[in-house]
């Protein structure tokens, strides 16, 4: 464990050089439909660098073993890995302990335990449990069924017009009922970045807990658990340069001892006897049986990725290119776009209809041009209802796109517009 | 060139699309003796079946009223062209590939496909929960 505490943050630092970026992603290089590839869909699942996909083939290649039992060379050397990207998830979530990182599937699995576990221990009938209309389903529905199972009620805090969360009425929908707030750091459709640290302080103040779905803002932007005095938060591997099958529950360390495990077997246990079981220590307590050894050392691998350019230079990319992209499509007639304004209160997720085209009917046409966006409610239908949208297109942009990108993408729905008909 | 070819092909499934919208969007069959909602929940595509079938098992009139995108309803509008005059059991034999050739685009994904066929288990639903033909294994992987 010392290797992990000392762990010393002395890390490459690259320069934000977006040609040299790329040149880490190979899969760019991959033609589309015969075009070249312009992948604006990161917010459902990013690309992975090579020096990514290299750490995993490293674990496979060179000390492929089970973690934690081990007394030989490459099961030490894989434990050590594991265990030290717990570590720099840790760091760059500045959590005070990795004690409080636990390693899940994805965001949806960390929320689920803390549904499952605190939820379970501690919501009683009659609690409330305040969630947004904005959420992603993986945020809503584990405390639909929770509220379900124990009696008690799920609220929800509206939008306003330009997408942020109406905290008009707060201080009545968080109340001495509230348990738990449950609230996305950054929407995954509006791009509306949250008041997570204020939500945090009226949460506190009613003796509440908030759990923040942070599996946009991470990969992002600087999220520091500590300064935003937050009590539970949930992100995936896959949406920040690292592979899927990987996630992270950060907790506050009292709230992980008092809680109940989740999986129960093998590797969260001290010992069992046939009368009975004791825990092992955090975060192992939730961690059972054999994790994705390769992928937790491939989402370590990705934590090193994005510091080497620091958070701060990779949101500053961001706003420069969402701020662009938002300027050129409010330029294309009949395109609505959805969200904050301006591109320094939203993250570089645009959810856009253009006039009547239905947005699947959109995507079809705009992956013939080799450009990829997401279509539909991603996973957050009871935003599209509130809207009263049936759908919508979404194009999100991270780390390796560039501004042509962008240009590439106004300049096809031009011409989609033509093919449509659209005065 | 490839790229103004891929645009007529989808000119033709908007042209059907149009078809739709000005024949059966807000047609409304009269006695009908099926009705059936149906929807594509994950990307909003909704439609409502109306069928009136006589006394000798014809389709006399099809109605396909709702909101989709140009493939779902270009669909719709094949279909409901193939079933009206025709008999219940000849419906059944329809296929999503016969409806997907008739729009004469090549659908790669999946979830387009589920968009093409829409309209089809729409109806075959429907005439399942009339009576008109007895429940059958959905074939999933359909080509």
């Amino acid at each position: 464990m010392t290797e992990i505490e000392s762990l010393d943050q002395e890390r490459e630092k690259r320069a934000f050089d977006i040609p040299e970026i790329r040149r880490d992603f190979p899969i760019l290089q991959e033609l589309t439909n015969g075009k070249p590839s312009v992948y604006l869909d990161s917010t459902a699942s990013s690309l992975r660098p090579e020096q990514v996909v290299g750490s995993m083939l490293d674990y496979y290649h060179k000390c492929n073993a089970n973690i934690h039992r081990g007394v030989y060379r490459w099961s030490e050397e894989a434990t050590f890995k594991y265990e030290r990207a717990h570590g720099k998830v840790k760091w760059f979530l500045n959590a005070r302990s990795h004690k409080e990182i636990i390693f899940t599937r994805n965001t949806t699995e960390s929320i689920n335990l803390v549904a499952h576990t605190w939820g379970r221990a501690n919501i009683k009938e009659g609690d409330e449990i305040v969630s947004t209309v904005m959420e992603h389903h993986s945020n809503i529905v584990p405390w639909q069924m929770l509220a379900q199972e124990k009696g008690a009620k799920v609220r929800y805090i509206k939008v306003n017009e330009e997408g942020k969360l109406d905290l008009s009425n707060i201080d009545e929908i968080i109340n001495k009922k509230t348990k738990l707030v449950a609230v996305t750091h950054m929407s995954n459709v509006l791009g509306t970045i949250n008041p997570v640290a204020e939500l945090a302080k009226k949460a506190h103040a009613v003796g509440a807990l908030i759990l923040v779905d942070a599996a946009q803002s991470v990969p992002h932007l600087p999220v520091d658990v500590q300064a935003l005095d937050i009590d539970f938060l949930a992100f995936s591997g896959h949406k920040m340069c690292g592979p899927t099958g990987i996630g992270v529950l950060w907790a506050r360390r009292h709230l992980l001892e008092a809680m109940p495990p989740f999986l129960t077997g093998g590797d969260m246990i001290r010992s069992v006897t046939l009368e009975g079981s004791t825990w092992n220590d955090l975060p192992w307590k939730f961690e059972a049986g054999t994790p994705a050894i390769a992928e937790g050392i491939g989402l370590g691998a990705a934590v090193d990725y994005l510091a080497s350019f620091g958070m701060d230079k990779i949101r500053a990319h961001e706003i420069e290119i969402t701020r662009y992209a938002l300027g050129q499509l409010r330029e294309v007639p009949d395109l609505h776009i959805y969200g904050p304004r301006k591109a320094e209160e939203r993250g570089g997720v645009v959810a856009f209809n253009l006039g009547e085209v239905h947005p699947h009917d959109l995507a079809t046409m705009l992956d013939r041009d080799g450009i990829a966006v997401r279509a539909g409610h991603h996973c957050a239908q009871p935003l599209h209802d509130f809207l009263d949208l049936p759908a919508t297109t979404r194009a999100s942009f991270y780390i390796y796109n560039t501004l042509e990108e962008v240009d590439k993408l106004v300049e096809s729905l031009y011409r989609i517009r033509k093919v449509f008909k659209l005065a | 060139m490839a790229e103004a070819r891929d645009d007529l092909d989808m000119e033709y499934v908007l042209e059907l699309a149009h078809n739709f919208d000005v024949e059966l969007k807000n047609h409304r069959v009269e006695d009908p003796t099926i009705e059936l909602e149906d929807s594509n929940p994950l990307c909003g595509d909704k439609f409502k079946l109306q069928l009136r079938v006589n006394s000798e098992g014809v389709v006399e009139d099809v109605g396909f009223t709702g909101r989709g995108c140009a493939i779902s309803r270009a669909s719709a509008y094949v279909l409901s062209d193939l079933i009206k005059g025709h008999k219940v059991g000849e419906v059944k034999d329809i296929t999503s590939a016969q409806i997907i050739e008739e729009l004469g685009i090549e659908i790669n994904s999946a979830v387009r496909l589920k968009c093409a066929s829409l309209a089809l288990r729409t109806t075959r639903k429907g005439l399942v929960l009339a009576g008109h033909v007895a429940e059958e294994d959905e074939d999933e992987d359909e080509e």
